[in-house]
């Protein structure tokens, strides 16, 4: 069935681990399905991928998909950045990249960053330099 | 007047139709603009949402190929090495862009004279000095002047944008280095600037439209101003042909509206502002008994001699976060140390190497700075190796006219209303080639210098078409060109190209400041000299 041969397929691409979840434990196919956007490389996936992919070994499904990789780089490559843009837009990996590195999962808007105002300092080299253009 | 007619129609609300619209308008002359896409509604951009990157890889993709909105034309890129980035909107491409705003320095419009390559402009850097001004204050810059590397400006409007941790550790390398990095101008408010704008809280993802207003775009600088001072706006209208009189003159336009209705305008002045592909695209489509090969297409160089700025980057991967998803992703320092040609090198011209944060989780993993994440069982390592711990150097290039690199009609593509689909034919030289390399190797020294832990150079940036430069070249010679000094065709004088077509060379800095400096000249030149907008007296002057 093909929406196992999908999931395979995703579940080999982004593994679980004990800090993120793989893509199976997130249902990646079906977030997936509802994004307009993915429908193509999904089904360029769907097309490629054998239909008894769920029953091979771990091992035969990496080589399975190296080979693609290896045989079709743009195709194979829209497939993973569909997987990836699935995967870590999803609040359970969110939340594994807050917990792993402070990053805060939420959007950018409307609290933004806190930076330090720019230092008139940090010139004091460059500032220093002769002219670098050209007259015409 | 009604809608069937206009002293001088616009097409296109980008950078450079904009900035002439407004200048036209307070000077009095009945300016109306068509635009093929809408007003952006800031409080529905993606910014606001848990899916904001998935948004930056589908929706609100800048390459329309990929966005696929019902308001972009599609772009046959099959044969070219560099992909096409704009956006149909009121604003333009400004709406996406990053808003690096350097100006391009004296020698960039004298390249011929100085290195015998390509040609020189009809005009020079001081004949654009107080346009440049103009539109910094229009526009809204922050930076900083005294600049030893590009000729004394005024002090900018507003302060630098933060730094941030990574360009601190990259100006701390150049110094160590010896080469010269400044604060970059950039287009972007530090503090308050502009009737109802704000300030910039560092969100990061300019590209998606900034709900602050604190990124300038010509919707929220350029058009209020143009509309208060009686500008016509009108949106969804995808012009599809320039239209001319039995003499080749153009007289209007003809356009569908959003019912797919054809409409159509008189006007005394047409002014083509759709971009280095849309313009030529435009003029090919308005062929004529006159005009067979397209409007003004005397010499055949509509279309022709596509330039981009091909666009290598280095990635350093450091042992201590630097938090890069903070702050304008595209906008901290510049280093021009290699900007100007040096004859012991294998390449004429140069580069500048432009300093970019870093990505939020999902433009980490897919790659862009850095290649791409791999797959498979170390995935989650290697993503957490690199997240939030990178800074990118691009070595944006200075890229050559030659007339293969094109743009065209396609024979069979058309968009969503019929209208002909264009076509890139672009591959880089040899001497893009050599320059591309020689930066990445200059990056890569920096980065060593810096500290990086790890080094991840990429030769060429595919999806990096953002400045479509060159189709539609000025020049005195109307053997040689398509437009004049002013802008004005030279196979018909009420015809006005203000966009990045019109460039002679395109030096290795972002166009945009050049591309609204050069039409606000084009617009005061018309001003000066409003024959053309007086039908009776241009015909009797003809």
């Amino acid at each position: 069935m093909i929406t196992d041969s999908l999931r395979a397929a995703l579940e080999t691409l982004l593994p679980g681990d004990g800090r993120f979840p793989g893509a199976a434990a997130i249902d990646l196919v079906d977030r997936m399905s509802g994004i307009d956007h993915l429908h193509p490389a999904v089904a360029i996936a769907s097309k490629h991928l054998p239909a008894d992919m769920a029953d091979r070994s771990a091992s035969e499904r990496t080589r399975l998909l190296q080979a693609w990789e290896t045989d079709d780089p743009e195709g194979f490559g829209g497939f993973v950045i569909a997987a990836y843009s699935a995967y870590y837009t999803h609040p359970t990996v969110l939340a594994a990249i807050e917990a792993a590195t402070g990053y805060a999962a939420r959007p950018p808007q409307p609290a933004g960053y806190a930076l330090a105002p720019f230092d008139d300092a940090v010139v004091a080299v460059p500032r220093r330099h002769g002219k670098r253009w050209r007259d015409t | 007047m009604g809608l069937d007619h206009t002293d001088v129609l616009v097409i296109g609300a980008g950078a450079g139709g904009a900035a002439v619209a407004w200048r036209l308008a307070t000077a009095g002359i009945q300016v109306t603009c068509l635009e093929q896409g809408g007003w952006v509604d800031y409080a529905q951009v993606p910014s606001f949402g848990q899916d904001w990157e998935l948004a930056r890889q589908t929706t609100h993709h800048p390459n329309p190929n990929i966005r696929r909105l019902p308001v972009d034309y599609p772009i046959d890129d099959t044969d070219a090495a560099i992909k096409p980035l704009l956006y149909n909107a009121v604003g333009g491409s400004t709406i996406h862009w990053g808003a690096h705003f350097p100006r391009l320095r004296p020698s960039d419009f004298r390249v011929r004279s100085l290195d015998g390559v390509a040609d020189d402009w009809p005009i020079s850097y001081a004949d654009l000095a107080p346009f440049y001004d103009e539109n910094d204050r229009i526009m809204g810059v922050a930076g900083l002047a005294g600049d030893p590397g590009n000729p004394p400006r005024p002090k900018r409007p507003m302060p630098p944008l933060p730094l941030g941790r990574g360009a601190e550790v990259m100006a701390g390398a150049f110094d160590r280095l010896g080469w010269h990095w400044w604060p970059s101008d950039v287009a972007i408010n530090t503090i308050a600037y502009g009737a109802g704008r704000g300030v910039c809280n560092h969100c990061g993802p300019c590209d998606l439209g900034c709900p602050v207003k604190a990124r300038s775009s010509t919707d929220v600088t350029y058009w209020p101003l143009a509309l208060n001072a009686g500008a016509r706006l009108i949106t969804g209208a995808r012009v599809f042909e320039i239209e001319t009189d039995p003499t080749g003159r153009p007289v209007g336009a003809a356009w569908y509206d959003a019912e797919g209705t054809v409409q159509r305008i008189g006007a005394d002045v047409v002014i083509l502002a759709a971009n280095g592909i849309g313009t030529p695209r435009l003029m090919l489509l308005s062929t004529s008994s006159r005009f067979p090969n397209g409007l003004a297409n005397d010499t055949g160089l509509v279309g022709k001699r596509l330039m981009h700025h091909p666009t290598g980057m280095v990635t350093g991967v450091f042992d201590e976060p630097l938090d890069g998803f903070k702050g304008p992703f595209a906008c901290s320092i510049l280093c021009q140390e290699f900007y100007e040609t040096d004859p012991a090198r294998d390449f004429v011209r140069g580069y500048q190497m432009q300093l970019v944060r870093s990505d939020g989780p999902l433009g980490t993993a897919c790659g862009g700075y850095l290649p791409r994440v791999p797959w498979g069982a170390g995935h989650h390592d290697a993503f957490l190796e690199v997240f939030g711990r990178t800074a990118s150097l691009t070595v944006t290039t200075e890229d050559l006219p030659r007339e293969e690199n094109r743009v065209e009609l396609h024979p069979t593509l058309t968009d969503s209303f019929g209208v002909p689909a264009p076509k890139m034919i672009y591959s880089l030289d040899r001497n893009t080639q050599a320059m591309i390399r020689h930066g990445i190797a200059s990056a890569t020294r920096a980065f060593q210098e810096a500290g990086a832990i790890r080094i991840l150079p990429q030769d060429l940036v595919v999806q990096a078409g953002f400045h479509l430069m060159g189709t539609a070249r000025m020049g005195d010679d109307r053997d040689t060109a398509v437009v004049d000094g002013l802008c004005r065709a030279h196979a018909a004088d009420n015809l006005m190209v203000v966009d990045g077509s019109v460039f002679v060379t395109v030096g290795a800095l972002n166009p945009t400041p050049t591309i609204q400096a050069v039409a606000l000249r084009a617009a005061e030149a018309l001003i000066r000299d409003r024959r053309q907008i007086r039908p009776g007296a241009a015909r009797s002057a003809a």
